[in-house]
């Protein structure tokens, strides 16, 4: 079996998205947050704005061009006050001024923004850095790190979201997992871009999907290589969810929010449930294979199937190479899980590695 | 010369995952390595007579059948004996477990490659001659 871990790492590093968007992820919502909280017309509390989604989850996949920000205000969303509605073109309202206020601090870059009410949000887009903020007002009684209460899409009332307890149970299963979970949540999010232009599930889903296998009773088995536990997710995706192909013609997943429980899959359509099941079906034959492969070049070239030729490298010498260099006996370090680094690890004991030649049969 | 107990200790600081098996004058150790971030975590043990040199095999997963730098026992070559020698005042915890990581990752780049990349007694790679 040729678990193929350097190529693995370079499709990881090909799917990241450009240090731009990266850049402009952490910087721009700033601008934005800074803008609201000295805002008068606007009362927001502090601390007034918080980036969620992808790039707050550090699970964002290729180009993307947008983040959430949630904007937090005082409001009761029992007795729907403020009006969610109201609130959004109020948001709106002050938003427009935010051009004007950029220029005014002398952010000669970004004179072209462009600010649009959308049902659940205000779209703020920076044409000049192309990228996109959604602001989402927020009730958040108990902080951020609470269950929060977000406008439901088309309907003027507050639903319960927690989006960052979403990202601390992330953040935890991930460190418990020596990095692994945002690794695999990367692959499934690519592999849906890649095998599927139209009907795409949305992220949140593939993240519960993912949390789901990983937590439960009998889960995915997390000592394995990257991988292998890419073909199980598959697998499990698959088999949890292929009896309701059967059983009537319009029947769809319940995906149960990670952190709330309700059904985050209500409105997936049936056709796209049903492509989304063949792409599934046809990636883990494919990882499948992959796996069961006895020569390197066969598992390479099932791999491309899965991820795309352009994403999945077959030559990876220079990559090896410099991996190579980097783990040189006498220069790295190993962590207490054996984890060979080419710097010290940031906390946790280690050990400096001796220098040593290895020796044996060729 | 360091005694099991002392070797135990060290091994059991340095890398909490293993523990030891008792026996009576052999140290028996077994825990997991996991080389990389997306490397699967292999079953290691490591058995250590006072009398002779410690002895590292990787019992899960089974190894690839013509993985480089093995004894004909399918021990693991950490060192070359040319260069450095076993002695009983040497640390396991600092020298056989962090070699053992090491081995792992350089197998992993020879399932990737076909080459062994890390430092080897049958010379230096062509391909990483070629790339620095």
């Amino acid at each position: 079996m040729y678990p193929l871990n350097t190529h693995f790492g370079e499709l990881l590093r090909n799917i990241q998205p450009p240090k731009d968007r990266l850049d402009a992820a952490q910087g721009l919502p700033l601008l934005v947050r800074d803008f609201l909280a000295e805002n008068r017309d606007f009362h927001t509390v502090s601390p007034h704005t918080r980036l969620v989604g992808s790039y707050a989850q550090d699970m964002a996949v290729g180009d993307v061009k947008d983040v959430d920000f949630l904007v937090r205000v005082k409001g009761d969303p029992e007795t729907n006050q403020p009006k969610a509605k109201q609130l959004i073109q109020d948001l709106r309202t002050v938003l427009d001024e935010l051009p004007e206020a950029l220029k005014g601090e002398g952010f000669a870059e970004l004179q072209n923004v462009e600010v649009e009410g959308a049902r659940r949000s205000v779209h703020v887009y920076f044409a000049d850095a192309d990228f996109h903020i959604d602001a989402v007002p927020c009730i958040a009684p108990g902080g951020f790190e609470d269950a929060i209460y977000v406008p439901d899409r088309g309907f003027n009332k507050w639903i319960p979201s927690h989006p960052i307890g979403y990202i601390e149970l992330l953040n935890e299963l991930n460190n418990q997992h020596s990095g692994k979970v945002k690794k695999l949540g990367k692959l499934l999010k690519h592999f849906r871009n890649h095998q599927m232009i139209y009907m795409r599930p949305k992220s949140y889903w593939l993240g519960a999907l993912l949390l789901h296998h990983i937590r439960r009773v009998e889960g995915l088995n997390m000592s394995l290589s990257l991988a292998e536990l890419f073909r199980d997710l598959l697998e499990a995706i698959y088999c949890q969810y292929d009896h309701l192909l059967y059983v009537n013609d319009d029947a769809t997943p319940n995906i149960p929010d990670p952190l709330l429980g309700h059904n985050i899959s209500w409105n997936w359509g049936r056709n796209d449930f049903e492509s989304f099941m063949r792409h599934v079906e046809d990636g883990r034959k494919w990882a499948r294979n992959a796996l069961e492969c006895q020569v390197r070049e066969e598992a390479i070239s099932y791999w491309q199937r899965v991820f795309g030729e352009h994403y999945f490298p077959s030559n990876i010498d220079e990559a090896a190479s410099s991996r190579a260099l980097a783990a040189t006996p006498g220069k790295s370090f190993v962590s207490t899980a054996g984890l060979v680094t080419t710097s010290p690890p940031i906390s946790g004991s280690y050990v400096s590695t001796k220098p040593t030649t290895f020796y044996g049969d060729k | 010369m360091l005694n099991l107990a002392m070797q135990d200790l060290h091994i059991r600081n340095s890398f909490p995952g293993f523990s030891r098996n008792i026996a009576r004058s052999t140290g028996m150790w077994s825990g997991k390595i996991q080389p990389s971030d997306i490397s699967c975590c292999y079953d290691v043990s490591i058995e250590y007579n006072l009398a002779k040199t410690p002895k590292v095999s990787v019992r899960w997963p089974t190894l690839h059948p013509r993985a480089p730098h093995l004894y004909p026992d399918g021990t693991l070559c950490l060192y070359w004996p040319k260069e450095w020698r076993w002695q009983g005042n040497e640390i396991i915890a600092e020298t056989i477990l962090p070699w053992t990581a090491l081995w792992l990752y350089y197998y992993e780049l020879w399932l990737d490659t076909g080459y062994w990349l890390g430092p080897s007694a049958h010379g230096t790679n062509k391909m990483l001659s070629e790339h620095t």
